[in-house]
């Protein structure tokens, strides 16, 4: 029950996000370098400034609330439509984020709701949470079995995982996943398949493999310092939500109209990057790459809500595009999903 | 490099690899090679988080 329910409440906040989309945005928008129009800089701005008024009305729950939820059980309550409503409009708007941490949010409040309600007992408050969280993510992710090792590795190091929890999960997520394929529209599906050419298999793609590893860890730690960085830069504006998001707003408009990679969640920019990057090039590719770093640790850091899975995946993806182009003699499908 | 900057950032190296290959549709053989970037990335970036924690201005005493 759970995890129907925490797929339904994902399902209708995907319905809406698409729907919101489609009338902002109802033509694709041009990967190349400079092709924005000045809609891009008016939706970013009033999205920022809309945002900014939600802070001010109601408590919003952050990013990392959904994970404590699924190590805890508990989670503010009253923070999650203060924090569902801004990371609607942040979605619409066309921010650099992703859809994981509000649905996980929205599915933990239901849970919240049916513990407080004392549908289910208080002891069990951590399973029905995380059975919640999967039920969301096995239909969005549209793959149940990543939600649940999601719900796993999440849970290791807190010493959390319980035969019935993983039970509980499992069932949940396929259960989830079966409502959004029984959905079966476009809308509901944020995944997007890449058709990427197929390498032959052996100890030097191994070693490649190793590579890319470390330099993802060198990428990752640029992202977390861009973390911090942002977060200093927005401590000052703490007390002026408005300001402080309808400014951050402007500038990633600015910077989304000079490079259109850089807005939304990125699964549609990383079909257009690994399906022709050549024709964009190395420069544009790279630089889209490394300033959605910025746009998504700016946005989450000044007050947006949403999450960095989607726009990571991005970030990755393009950069392999990158490597590939700089050493044609490293395959496409090896460097990309690497 | 999808499988291994998001294993970076968020401690979940295995539904990142897993969510990689169902979307790239990777075979099976050839997937190993991205569920290795995507632990090495994590071992590495597990390596240097002490090393920029040591690298911080410790605050001054008053």
């Amino acid at each position: 029950m759970m995890g129907a329910a925490g797929a339904v409440v994902a399902l209708a906040f995907v319905a809406v996000v698409s729907a919101g989309q489609s009338v902002l945005w109802p033509d694709p928008l041009d990967p190349s370098a400079f092709s924005g129009s000045i809609k891009i800089v008016i939706a970013l701005t009033l999205g920022g400034l809309v945002v900014g008024i939600i802070h001010t009305l109601v408590p919003s729950a952050q990013e990392d609330n959904v994970f404590v939820a699924l190590a805890t059980g508990r989670i503010q309550s009253d923070a999650i439509p203060g924090g569902v409503a801004i990371a609607v409009v942040s979605l619409i708007a066309g921010f650099s984020l992703g859809p994981e941490v509000p649905t996980g949010m929205a599915a933990a409040g239901i849970a919240a709701f049916a513990v407080s309600r004392r549908l289910v007992r208080r002891a069990d408050s951590d399973l029905v949470m995380s059975a919640a969280i999967s039920g969301a993510w096995g239909g969005l992710f549209t793959a149940p079995f990543t939600a649940l090792l999601l719900s796993i590795e999440l849970g290791v190091g807190r010493n959390v995982m319980r035969w019935a929890r993983l039970a509980a999960d499992a069932t949940a997520a396929i259960v989830g996943f079966a409502i959004f394929f029984a959905v079966n529209a476009g809308w509901a599906n944020l995944i997007r398949s890449l058709d990427l050419p197929t390498f032959e298999f052996g100890l030097p793609e191994l070693a490649i493999a190793v590579g890319f590893g470390v330099f993802g860890a060198i990428i990752g730690t640029v992202f977390k310092l861009s973390t911090v960085g942002t977060q200093k830069l927005a401590a000052p504006l703490a007390g002026r939500p408005v300001l402080r998001c309808t400014g951050v707003g402007l500038i990633l408009g600015l910077v989304g109209m000079a490079l259109p990679l850089t807005l939304f969640l990125g699964t549609e920019g990383l079909v257009d990057v690994t399906s022709h990057p050549a024709e964009l090039g190395i420069g544009l590719i790279l630089v889209s790459a490394l300033v959605k770093i910025l746009a998504t640790t700016g946005a989450l850091s000044f007050g947006f809500v949403g999450g960095p899975i989607f726009p990571l995946l991005f970030v990755g993806g393009s950069l392999g595009s990158v490597a590939h182009l700089a050493i044609p003699g490293i395959p496409l499908g090896l460097a990309v999903a690497r | 490099m999808m499988a291994a900057v998001p294993s970076a950032v968020i401690p979940v190296p295995l539904s990142i690899a897993t969510l990689t290959v169902l979307i790239a549709g990777i075979p099976a053989t050839e997937s190993t090679v991205v569920f290795a970037a995507a632990i090495v990335a994590l071992v590495c970036s597990q390596a240097i988080a002490p090393i920029l924690e040591k690298s911080k201005p410790k605050p001054t005493a008053a």
